[in-house]
Formats: C-alpha cells, structure tokens, sequence
C-alpha cells in the first residue's frame, strides 16, 4: 500500500515535528501523499505534518491508515546521512514498515492506529491577526524568554509584532516593526503560551526559513511551515494559557 | 453513555460523610444497583475501592506526589514549593488539589468530560508508557485528566491515582454492597473474590449470572488465589484441643509463594498476590524440572547458606529485584518447599480433604536440587510434636503447623484448620529520637517515629528503625500533642525530637541494616505502648540487641 522514495534529511524533519508531541501516531496514506496528525497527551498542543506526493523521489500507495512507532523510526533515520534515500515500504499483508537507506533495512511490525489516541475535533478557529518572520528570529526570542521563564506572551498592534517574557525580577520583550517582519496582517491580538511547547516547536521549525503565526486574543495560536519548496507543510496548533491577575 | 467520573466523585463525597457501615453498604449498594454497562460497573468498583487495577495486576500507574506535583504544575503555572505549603495547610492532598485545580491557567485544545470509560482508557494509556519520554507524557497526560475535571472530581482523582481514596470502603463493605445489588449472597460474592482476586470481575458476575454465576466461578491458572492461612496456637496442647490428629510441618522462614504452571507459562505470586516471577530464575526453571503437569502449588520460598536460611529481607530483596537477577540468583541461592496443591490438570482440588492433596502433591512433584515438599508426620502425642517443633527451631525455621487432615483449602481464611506454633520475640523499650509529619489525612499528624537503643558507653542513641503502624487516629493526635514541645529542628517534613520519650515496641524480626547507626532494623515494628515509667537511659541497649540478633539464628 506504500512503495515511496524520499529523501533522508525530509522525511527526518517530517518525522521530527511528530515526535516533539508524541511517540506513536496514526498515519494516512493518500494517493496525494502522506498525512498524519497527533494530539500531545494532554491535549494542549496539535500537530500536523502533511507530505505531499511530490516531496517524494517516487510514490506509489493506495489508500490506508497505519500506527507507526515514531520514535523508533527517528532513531532509525538519525543513522541516515543527508543526502541519502529512503526507501518506504508499507506491506499490508505482514503489517509491517520497510525503510531502507545505504545498504540498510530496517522493518518492523506496524501498531494498530485503533490503539492510538484519535486526534481531538479541534473547532474552526478565527485567528485575526497573521505574523510571518523569519525563523532565526522566532528561535531567538523563544530561547531569550526560556532563560527566564516558563511561559511568553505572543502580542500584536497595529504597527508591531512582540514576544514578551517575565521572570520574577526581569523582563525580556523582543519586537518586530511592520517592515522588519515578512509579512504581517494588522489585528491587536494577545495570548499566553507555555514554552515548554514552543522551546520544542523550535527544532523543526528552524529547518523552515520562515514561520507564519495566527494569532488571536486568550485563543490556541497556529504555527504554520513549511520544509522543501513547500512539497512538506507543518502545523502545530497550541492552546494559551490564561494570564493572571 | 458511560457513567462520568462527576457522579463517583459525588458518592464518595456523600460516602465519606457517612460514618455507619451499614449506611454506606446501602448507598453503594443502591447505587451499584442501577449501573448498566459491566465495564462502568467494574471500575466504579476498583475506583470506590481505591485502586486502579487488581493488586496482582503487573500494570501499575507509576504516579507519585511528585509526579502528580509536575502536573498540576504545568496546568496551574504553581510551583512545588507553593503546592507543599496548601498540602500541609490543608492537610490533606485531595482537599488541596482540589483548590489549586481552581487555579488552572493552561488551556486545552478540547475540553470532554470524564466519563469511567475514557478514565479507563487514560489509565491503562499511562501505564503502558515507557522510554525516554514516558515521564513527560505521563505528566501531560495526568494533567489533561486534571485540566479536564471539576474541583470536587480532582479531589477525588488525586487521592485514588496516588493510591490514597480511603473513602472508607473496605473489601467487607463492598462485599456486602454486591450482595445486596444484585441479590446474592455475601458468602458466594466472598468465595469468588478469594478464587479470583477481583471484586470488579465478581460484580459483574453477579449483576449478569447472580448466585449461580458465582458458585460456578472457580480458580484459574495465573490469577492468584488468596492463600490460606493459620491462626496462631498457644501451645501444643491448645493446638490439640482445635485439631485431635494434626499433620505437622516446619513453619519454614522464607516467603509465602504461589507457583502457576501450566505448559510452558509458569507465574510465581507473592503473599501479596504481586508476580514475582522475573526475580525468580532458579526457582522457575527448578519447577519446570521437578513438574511436568499443570498445577497450582502453595509453598515457601527458603534462602539457604551454610545449610541455615537467610534472614526474610534477603528473600525480599530478591522478590523486588529488577535488575542484575542472576548474579543475585548465586549470592543468595533460593529452594522452594511445596506443601499444597490447589489445581491439576484441570481439576480443581481446593474441596479435597487436606489428606488426598497431599497425595496428589507428592505424586506430581519430583523432588530435585530446588525444589522439594514439605516434610510432615501425623501425631497427636505431645512429645512427637514438640521434638519436630525443637528441630525445626534448631535448623532456624520459625516453628511448625499444625494442620486438620479432613480440611479444604480456604483461600483467605484465616480459621482454626491451619494453626502454627512459633516463639514470640520480646518486646523492645526504644527512645523516640525523631519523626516525620504524615501525608494526605495525616499531614497534620506526625505519622512516624524514628527509633534508637542506647549506647551506656558513649552516651548516645543509635537509630534502629521507625514505627508508623499500631497507631489510631486519636492516638495520632495525642502522640503529635505529646511531642510537639519536644521538637528540636525540622527540615521539610522530618523532626528531630529531645530524646525523653520511650515506646515499647513489638516487631518480627532484627535484622541487620546499613541504613542506621546501630547497624540493626526492626523487621513490621509496631506501637505496643508508651512507657512513660522508663526513662530514656532505661531504654535497651545495642549490647541486648546483639544478643536478640544472635538467638534468632
């Protein structure tokens, strides 16, 4: 039901924004390409990692949903170099994942997707306000805000974009102009987000060179990237936290 | 609809502030009544009862204070220090969570109630996790639970994933609670329990096949039966008046076990019920040699050196050991000594008389360099039997049995069938040197005592162990008076006392310890009274219990 070639480093990164939320996750298998999404066990954050059919060398595959062991399969592409391929092949008839790369074959037996958490109905968000920056920045402010604290607030107005940080005896605020971010839909908006999620979101999102965020007021943000000319998108949904008084 | 887990909080609330035990059977009893669905009516059971799976279950929550600490953390931003400071305010965990979750601030993705079904399948979800991110889902994981649930639900949630609900319902009351849902009797719901060791899985026998679902309910390989077990006799000669011609064995000190056979699937239980197998190689692999049909044996686990058994702990040490299984395997070499057999080939043997299956063990067990059957002699002179008592003190066993021939095996009972013979330890005179305050319901309370003997030639007292057991609520409460003025520092929840108060103390065993100064611990201490006649220099020396170590031997 799958016989794809893709590369190492792109199918390592797709893999990576996975496991930074869980290490199991159910896998759709289209004939446009593969999607999975996953909700992290305390159902705060979501992700979802779509690859497109052409982010493949090649790709052949009917229609399925399979349990993959995400964690293992990490662990088996960090021994990949970069420019290696990959070859995937999901067999319906042993219920098992093939991958193999440079001489080696790695399979292993599928878990039934009925066994893994379902993604939660997530409902249609209105997320006024569209941040997108470059992501060396993003990664700056996220790690300055860690070093004090354990949450940030996410701020737009009408002219800027702020990721603020407070710590019990100082403050942090990294802000963007208008003109210095890449592109940027004006609507005062504010949340709170914990950044024990976004210090991970970090990772896969430095391979992307931009990161657009949406962002509303007390309301789950959307992280959107993508990887490979667009042929591989990520998204991470994350719920706020409620800012005390 | 699955029952939700607002409607159980709401009845152990209404249980608690009931004190009569027959009101509470009535209420629960009631409200079993009208659960429709098995699997909502098996966990209401489990959960009343505290627990989240049976005790022989090998899963296990793995939650502790710590853990859960972590949790409510990420959901309310609090830190550990400020959660400790409510705990102790408060008193209790479930009274103090239940007023940080009031304080959540995380937001969820989706919120869903928590029914007994999705409790369920949360539960079961954090114990098969494991691997390098296993504690970071766990704590996710218990805090989208917590996030989920109102106040009053994580009052109760709290309490029952740390294994701390004691809302008062014992295994008596939920007993009789089945027996008046579903119309039966309090005896069959009693029998199946001790056969199967899962009141959840009773009830729903009850509920779906009543009275003659549960007396067709019989003992299965690898589910643990409840072992039976013996009063205490006074002497030979009260023991005679119980059993005219008793069958007399060694009481040999070791460890209770229960070995499942069946083909290749051999599973060893603890007294506990707990599966000790994977610490057990060579008794495995004895057993699998000396017995080649299906069966249940009831025996003891002995560690011999030198041609004396070891003292309990090393036995004990072996039950919980993990790791390193075989190199321990040669330095404490473990035997098992059957004396019963519940179960062969298919045949239930729990209604023979004692005699028959007997027969049968020796028939079925080959003995070999591990394993062996417990050697016995029937008599009713007095002489006879103090001889195999006198032997069985002299190669460093406990004692011996004395058993009814014609009797069945009881699983549970503790009944006049099976009585042993062993000497009674004296009693200790130790001074209390510190304490430490309790948790949950006792955090207001001092919950244990830090023991010490005294050494006349330094002038100091040695630390031998400590005393949380034998101790009443009222007697909590007076003991917490009687010390407080008597508090010399504390660090957290440890006090260090003014030596002055003496505690007579009864216990099982010394056994030698590195953990304290004086080099022993007391094996189940417990409070027999407080001597207020003694005087801390009056208490026992280290040079008295060198020499009760010693004659144990």
């Amino acid at each position: 039901m799958l016989d794809a070639l893709i590369s190492a480093d792109i199918l390592r990164t797709g893999i990576e924004a996975i496991l930074t939320l869980v290490p199991e996750a159910r896998f759709r298998i289209l004939e446009e390409g593969v999607v999975s999404r996953a909700v992290d066990p305390a159902n705060v954050a979501m992700v979802s990692v779509e690859l497109k059919k052409d982010a493949f060398d090649s790709f052949s595959a009917t229609e399925a949903e399979v349990g993959v062991d995400v964690n293992r399969l990490y662990d088996i592409l960090k021994m990949a170099r970069k420019e290696d391929e990959v070859e995937l092949v999901i067999d319906e008839g042993s219920n098992t994942l093939k991958v193999q790369f440079s001489g080696l074959r790695y399979t292993y037996t599928l878990i039934d997707p009925s066994a893994i958490r379902k993604e939660p109905k997530v409902p249609n968000l209105e997320l006024p306000a569209r941040i997108t920056m470059k992501t060396d920045d993003f990664k700056k402010a996220i790690l300055a805000g860690e070093k004090i604290s354990d949450h940030v607030v996410l701020k737009t107005d009408e002219n800027n974009f702020y990721i603020e940080a407070e710590g019990d005896t100082d403050q942090i605020v990294f802000s963007l102009t208008k003109a210095e971010l890449v592109d940027f839909v004006p609507e005062t908006a504010r949340s709170m987000f914990s950044l024990d999620y976004l210090k991970e979101f970090v990772k896969p999102i430095s391979r992307s060179e931009f990161v657009t965020i949406h962002l509303g007021t007390d309301y789950p943000a959307r992280f959107e990237f993508t990887i490979a000319d667009g042929r591989v998108k990520v998204e991470y949904l994350l719920a706020p936290r409620i800012e005390s008084e | 609809m699955s029952l939700t887990f607002h409607e159980i909080a709401r009845l152990c609330e209404k249980i608690e502030g009931i004190s009569s035990t027959l009101e509470i059977r009535d209420v629960l009893g009631e409200f079993l009544k009208d659960i429709e669905d098995d699997g909502d009516l098996y966990n209401t059971i489990l959960f009343l009862m505290g627990d989240v799976f049976p005790a022989w279950d090998e899963r296990d929550l793995g939650i502790g204070i710590g853990l859960l600490y972590e949790a409510l953390k990420f959901a309310t931003g609090l830190s550990k220090e400020e959660m400790e400071r409510i705990v102790k305010e408060m008193g209790d965990v479930g009274l103090a969570v239940e007023f940080i979750i009031g304080k959540k601030k995380q937001q969820l993705l989706y919120v869903e109630e928590i029914t007994l079904q999705s409790l369920r399948n949360r539960i079961n979800e954090i114990s098969r996790m494991t691997g390098k991110k296993a504690q970071i889902n766990k704590i996710r994981a218990l805090a989208d639970i917590f996030m989920s649930v109102s106040p009053l639900e994580a009052r109760y949630l709290a309490r029952l994933v740390l294994g701390e609900l004691r809302i008062g319902v014992g295994e008596g009351i939920m007993r009789d609670a089945i027996a008046r849902a579903f119309s039966v009797s309090s005896e069959q719901v009693e029998r199946a329990y001790m056969l199967i060791s899962d009141l959840g899985k009773v009830a729903v026998i009850a509920k779906n096949e009543g009275n003659s679902g549960l007396k067709k309910v019989t003992l299965t390989p690898h589910i643990p039966i409840r072992m039976m077990l013996a009063q205490m006799a006074k002497s030979i000669e009260e023991a005679l008046k119980d059993i005219d011609m008793p069958v007399v064995e060694w009481k040999y000190d070791g460890s209770r076990v229960q070995v499942h056979k069946t083909g290749d699937k051999l599973t060893i239980y603890s007294r506990r019920l707990e599966n000790v197998t994977p610490s057990l190689p060579e008794i495995v692999e004895g057993v699998n040699k000396s017995v080649k049909e299906d069966v249940i044996l009831d025996g003891e686990v002995i560690a011999i050196k030198d041609g004396r058994p070891m003292p309990f702990q090393n036995i004990l040490r072996r039950f919980r050991r993990k790791y390193d299984v075989r190199e321990k395997a040669e330095e404490i070499p473990l035997y098992v000594i059957f004396f019963d057999i519940l179960y062969w080939n298919g045949i239930v043997l729990i209604d023979l008389p004692l005699k028959e299956r007997r027969k049968i063990l020796e028939k079925v067990v080959k003995e070999s360099e591990r394993v062996s059957v417990a050697t016995e002699i029937m008599s009713n002179e007095i002489s006879v039997i103090r001889e195999v008592y006198t032997e069985a003190l002299k190669a460093g066993h406990e004692g011996i049995m004395m058993k009814n021939p014609e009797s069945h095996y009881i699983p549970g009972r503790r009944g006049k069938n099976w009585l042993k013979l062993k000497p009674t330890l004296e009693t200790l005179d130790l001074v209390v040197i510190g304490g430490e305050w309790g948790e949950g319901r006792r955090a207001r309370f001092i919950g244990s005592y830090e023991l010490a003997c005294y050494d006349p030639s330094t002038n100091s007292f040695l630390r031998i162990g400590r005393v949380a057991t034998g101790f009443s609520d009222e007697q909590l409460e007076e003991l917490t008076g009687m010390f407080k003025d008597l508090i010399e520092g504390e660090e957290g929840k440890i006090i260090h006392f003014i030596p002055k108060i003496v505690f007579e103390v009864a216990y099982e065993e010394i056994q030698k310890s590195p953990k304290y100064e004086s080099g022993f611990a007391l094996r189940f201490p417990r409070l027999v009274r407080v001597r207020d006649d003694k005087s801390p220099e009056d208490a026992d020396t280290i040079d008295r219990i060198e020499q009760i170590y010693e004659s144990q031997f």
